[in-house]
């Protein structure tokens, strides 16, 4: 392999916010021990912003390098591959330059049902479909700990495998241990985690003592009210004092990440 | 929750390993995802993104500073900007909230219109939403 070229990876994970800020914020600690050995390694960006606020929008000036406005992208409904040469997206000149292309699971917003024509211009080897995890509770053992969407959580260890995530992660593992071609690479993993439905192996969940999970005290201060940021984005019962159903959402961050570091260590990290 | 404008929607993780720097780095001056394909494009010598407005991380990451860079993020017609320790939201009726990020993380207190930081923070955001391709 040509020593200059360097391979890339690019890990995405749907809705996942800043986690530095919030790791004893809640006072039971969130627990992203494989996200931190990466940090340990690695040049982390304390303050990184979307350019959305939504999925498809944020995605799209990800994946161009361009503004969501140039683009006419405002929101989930507006499909770039709709309106634009799929060539727009900057992993297309990696492809032209030689690299081997290759995705796997949600880096764009509907990979799942992208055009083929569209994934034949991007990539060069074939499109992976991996199941969503709304399903699971039809082919694994279930239970449910409570919660946004109640808290779903399968039983077994040997039903890992059976998510959405871990699926992609091994399709990523499979790409860097058989990969033996001289171009070098580029690879997209996409994580649908943290985004819901908040399903995870039941450890995950034990993880958190949720009678210790405590609301910041300035949440029980009043804030400054905006008439139409109120309006606009009225408050979720789900999250206040009286429901308390957010905090059944908490194992949804260490998942992902858990997953992510097989991957990790396929590229022989430690 | 989702499609607001306050930090804890807008700011998201992003790390970036170079196997062949080994040490462990934290930047605070802010960035976008619109920066990782230049990013890329920089850290592979290829040519820069044609018309992007991101910009390579590179210098940062080789200890170069950029405090005062307002980052933008969108909701339809509601912009809201990251520059220095502020956060300005323009939400589509015009009315505005901007929170100091180094003492109210949690942005409950609105600094308001009269706040001596106000006039830069808000032709900062007419300025970097016009270079996105937005008016207000």
């Amino acid at each position: 392999m040509n020593a200059k070229k360097l391979n890339v990876l690019l890990f995405s994970f749907d809705d996942a916010i800043n986690p530095w800020p919030y790791l004893t914020a809640f006072k039971e600690p969130i627990q992203i021990p494989n996200l931190q050995r990466i940090a340990e390694q690695s040049t982390v960006f304390q303050a990184a912003y979307s350019q959305a606020s939504v999925c498809g929008p944020s995605r799209v000036s990800l994946m161009t390098g361009l503004s969501t406005l140039q683009l006419g992208v405002h929101g989930n409904e507006d499909d770039i591959f709709k309106l634009h040469d799929p060539r727009i997206v900057w992993p297309y000149t990696l492809k032209k330059q030689g690299y081997f292309c290759s995705s796997g699971g949600k880096v764009h917003h509907g990979y799942i049902n992208l055009d083929p024509a569209v994934h034949d211009v991007l990539y060069d080897d074939d499109h992976k479909f991996f199941a969503r995890d709304r399903n699971i509770p039809l082919y694994a053992e279930t239970t449910h700990f409570g919660g946004v969407q109640k808290g779903i959580a399968t039983v077994h260890p040997e039903d890992d495998e059976k998510f959405h995530d871990a699926r992609a992660a091994q399709s990523a593992i499979d790409f860097l241990e058989n990969y033996d071609a001289d171009l070098p690479f580029y690879r997209e993993v996409g994580f649908y985690s943290p985004h819901g439905p908040f399903y995870t192996p039941a450890r995950f969940k034990e993880m958190y003592r949720v009678q210790r999970i405590t609301r910041p005290p300035i949440w029980e201060e009043s804030y400054d009210k905006s008439e139409y940021s109120e309006a606009t984005f009225p408050p979720k019962p789900a999250y206040s004092q009286k429901h308390q159903l957010w905090k059944k959402a908490f194992a949804t961050i260490s998942r992902p990440i858990r997953t992510a570091i097989t991957i990790w260590a396929a590229f022989g990290m430690r | 929750m989702k499609s607001t404008l306050w930090e804890q929607v807008a700011s998201i993780p992003l790390i970036i390993h170079d196997p062949r720097r080994k040490d462990a780095q934290s930047i605070i001056d802010p960035v976008g995802l619109i920066d990782i394909g230049p990013t890329v494009m920089d850290m592979l010598d290829l040519q820069p993104i044609d018309g992007t407005l991101g910009q390579s991380l590179t210098g940062l990451m080789n200890g170069n500073r950029n405090p005062e860079r307002a980052i933008p993020t969108f909701f339809y017609d509601d912009v809201a900007i990251r520059k220095g320790r502020y956060r300005l939201i323009r939400y589509r009726d015009g009315s505005t909230q901007m929170y100091d990020l180094e003492n109210d993380y949690w942005q409950v207190r609105n600094l308001g219109t009269d706040h001596p930081e106000f006039p830069q923070m808000f032709s900062a955001s007419q300025e970097t939403s016009t270079s996105y391709g937005f008016k207000f």
